[in-house]
């Protein structure tokens, strides 16, 4: 339909092959902007469909009597009433009223005022259902407290994880819709604001994963703090050894080759059979290294891990800074030497921050993977989020689970968040021009 | 000075350069021309020990190059290669400080000398100094990569088919500047290219090669008149001697007497190339030499042919 419009209205205005030709451009590329704003619809669309079944059909919450016993799972509709059926038309609206499912040719500009402004409300139409659904679950769930014992809990089913990620393809196809920056932001802070000023309010104390937290508080902040020395303290040491050696692999074939190959065998070996490893060649160094024994390095704890981790992270970094400076403009690299640079000097003033963006994205990667690696430590007593997460999968409750989980996953999202927006100021302005490159 | 003796550069089983002597002299435009793959590039890369080669020695001013260290060498000779090879995280007037950078200029003498050089190649300080490599042409580029390699008045340039990868008429343009800015500096520069037309125009001697040995070194004229093989006469073939014609303007010739009939006009300006062109093209016999909107001479076919011989 939209190709088929796209070559009459090309042979329409080609009455002269110049005149053609002149026009072509222009044309295509506002019609690859219809696509793609009919494209953000769909995914809105099918956020939307997708968040009214979770809500409508899927088991939304249980209330369960003790921690254990599995509870009677309920949907959002059955279970909250008006308020879930005001949030299911909410979340309706919030996925249909992107303009260019309902007009064809909608075509108001690159992104147009209309649609720009529907990603906006569309986004804070999806927090509203959001905020409703948990303020309610946890009134309910305050609701069912009352007249239980302290075991009882109110847990999230799988229609509310359906939920959560249709809010993303909903949120997702917001924010790509929505012109101005401040206007994107608002998109994704709104509901994590909400979140924590619900939190702040104790309208979510009764719910079964915050009735985990409250309980296992005292041992929360020690294994968060734990979990991020290994996260950082993992990252740093690869950052420290890893563009050295990235950058030496760089210089020569042979240490490319033994650094490289290396560091891939150590990614082959599974994370748990590498701790194992680690197990009894530490014991027996610190056996025989009284000053190994003194720093708290044994067979068990946080060394194993901590090297492990280590040894896992360098090998993004190095990479990226290998490839980085292959990657380099050689010309650039031949006027840095022919004007009198020394190795050092063109590393520093050259290579290193050319290859910067690159750089930071593997050590964007090893931060990434360090966070979720660190689970590992629980099973070598080294602490961490993790040991909150097996708990929870002994004493079979989900929400437990969760308290470890969900401070991991949000970790590991904050600092590729964070280091993205960095990587993508400092790409700014550095992109060679392909016309400077020459040859 | 520069000398090169005996100079010798293997790669792998290829000698690129094969006991190449030389000498340039100072002030001179030097043009290393060749088919490719005749060893120019790693002749003129030798000079700054960007290659370094198995046999031979090369002098500047009487000095061995192996003297001093490496990098210091090539603080002291500019450096401008086709690919300009601009820093893109840096300036442009950032880019053309790298020398005076590294010789530990004071930042007043730097920046002076930034505004300067960017003058000298025609480009706006103003406008140009806080500008981004990638904001720029292809000629723009080229012609900060020639402000960066005179940054610290290094008395040879050496520049390796500087203006290889620009359209043709930014590269006309540049040749014709360069030329005029060679002509104010006196520069020693070693210019290589394997564009005949950019070789004749440019350089005040040629240095022909082939296969890592020299063919002929000479003026372009000389080149044109007397080419010792005849691979030379070959390699540049039936045009060079219009190209030698578009070496000399109308102001290089000795005026004949004022044409009788009417007849084209041309300007002191004109090169002779396009005096030819313009008789054939009028038909006519002889040109009027015109200065200000008035006749001062004329020249005839005959007066141009011989006197070109002769000037040669």
């Amino acid at each position: 339909m939209d190709s088929s419009n796209r070559l009459s209205g090309t042979s329409e205005s080609g009455t002269s092959e110049s005149a053609g030709t002149e026009q072509t451009p222009p044309a295509r590329a506002r019609s690859t902007q219809v696509v793609s704003g009919r494209a953000n619809a769909v995914i809105s669309a099918t956020g939307g469909f997708i968040a009214a079944v979770a809500l409508g059909f899927a088991p939304f919450f249980s209330f369960r009597p003790n921690r254990i016993v599995e509870g009677e799972p309920v949907s959002a509709i059955v279970g909250l009433g008006t308020a879930g059926y005001v949030a299911l038309i909410l979340i309706l609206l919030a996925g249909f009223a992107a303009p260019p499912l309902w007009h064809r040719g909608h075509r108001a500009g690159p992104r147009g005022r209309l649609r720009g402004l529907s990603g906006l409300v569309r986004g804070l139409l999806a927090s509203a259902a959001l905020l409703l659904l948990l303020a309610q679950t946890g009134r309910a769930a305050s609701e069912f407290a009352t007249g239980q014992s302290q075991a009882a809990r109110t847990s999230f089913g799988w229609g509310f994880y359906l939920f959560l990620f249709a809010l993303f393809l909903l949120y997702y196809a917001a924010s790509a819709d929505t012109t101005s920056r401040s206007g994107r932001l608002l998109i994704w802070v709104v509901p994590i604001l909400g979140v924590v000023l619900l939190a702040a309010f104790g309208a979510l104390n009764e719910l079964g994963i915050v009735r985990e937290w409250s309980l296992t508080r005292s041992s929360f902040a020690p294994a968060l703090t734990r979990h991020l020395f290994y996260a950082l303290g993992a990252t740093i040491g690869a950052i420290v050894f890893g563009i050295p050696l990235g950058v030496w692999a760089a210089r020569s074939r042979r240490a490319e080759t033994i650094i490289m190959g290396g560091l891939s065998l150590g990614q082959v070996l599974p994370v748990l059979a590498f701790v194992g490893i680690m197990i009894p060649i530490l014991a027996s160094l610190s056996d025989r290294v009284p000053p190994l024994e003194a720093l708290g390095i044994s067979g068990i704890g946080w060394a194993p891990v901590m090297i492990v981790l280590f040894i896992y992270a360098l090998f993004p970094v190095t990479r990226n800074t290998l490839v980085a400076i292959q990657q380099l403009d050689p010309g650039v690299l031949d006027s840095a030497k022919g004007m009198g640079m020394g190795r050092l000097r063109s590393l520093k003033e050259v290579e290193l921050p050319l290859a910067f963006p690159v750089v930071l994205a593997g050590i964007r990667i090893a931060l990434v993977q360090s966070t979720a690696g660190a689970i590992i430590a629980a099973f070598v007593g080294g602490g961490g989020l993790g040991t909150i997460m097996f708990m929870g999968i002994e004493q079979t409750s989900m929400d437990l689970v969760l308290v470890g989980v969900v401070p991991i996953v949000a970790l590991a999202l904050f600092f590729d968040t964070l280091i993205r927006s960095v990587e993508r100021l400092s790409a700014r302005g550095r992109s060679v021009d392909p016309d400077l490159s020459g040859a | 000075m520069i000398e090169l003796r005996n100079v010798t550069k293997r790669f792998e089983d290829t000698i690129a350069v094969d006991g190449v002597s030389l000498t340039i002299p100072d002030g001179e435009l030097t043009i290393v021309l060749g088919p490719s793959g005749c060893g120019k590039t790693t002749l003129l890369r030798a000079i700054n020990r960007m290659v370094k080669i198995d046999a031979g020695e090369v002098l500047i001013d009487g000095r061995s190059i192996t003297s001093v260290a490496p990098e210091e060498l090539r603080r002291h000779i500019g450096y401008a290669i086709q690919s300009v090879g601009l820093f893109p995280h840096m300036s442009v007037g950032r880019n053309i400080a790298t020398v005076p950078r590294l010789l530990r200029w004071d930042n007043v003498r730097i920046e002076k000398r930034v505004a300067e050089l960017l003058d000298l190649v025609g480009l706006d300080p103003a406008t140009y100094t806080q500008k981004r490599p990638h904001e720029l042409s292809g000629g723009e580029a080229q012609r900060v990569g020639v402000a960066r390699a005179l940054a610290a008045d290094p008395p040879v340039l050496l520049m390796d088919e500087p203006f290889g990868a620009l359209d043709p008429i930014s590269r006309e343009r540049l040749q014709r500047e360069f030329a005029d800015l060679h002509r104010r500096l006196a520069k020693t520069v070693v210019f290589v290219t394997h564009d005949i037309e950019e070789a004749v125009i440019l350089g005040d001697r040629i240095v022909l090669m082939r296969d890592g040995r020299i063919v002929q070194v000479a003026a372009p004229e000389e080149m044109w008149l007397k080419p010792d093989q005849q691979f030379v006469r070959d390699f540049f073939g039936a045009e060079f001697g219009l190209r030698i014609l578009s070496r000399h303007r109308v102001s290089d010739l000795v005026p004949g007497p004022m044409p009788a009939g009417e007849a084209p006009h041309v300007s002191p300006e004109t090169n002779l190339r396009d005096v030819l062109a313009l008789m054939v093209l009028e038909s006519a016999e002889q040109v009027a030499v015109v200065v200000d909107g008035y006749v001062t001479g004329g020249l005839t076919f005959c007066e141009v042919v011989t006197q070109v011989r002769r000037a040669s």
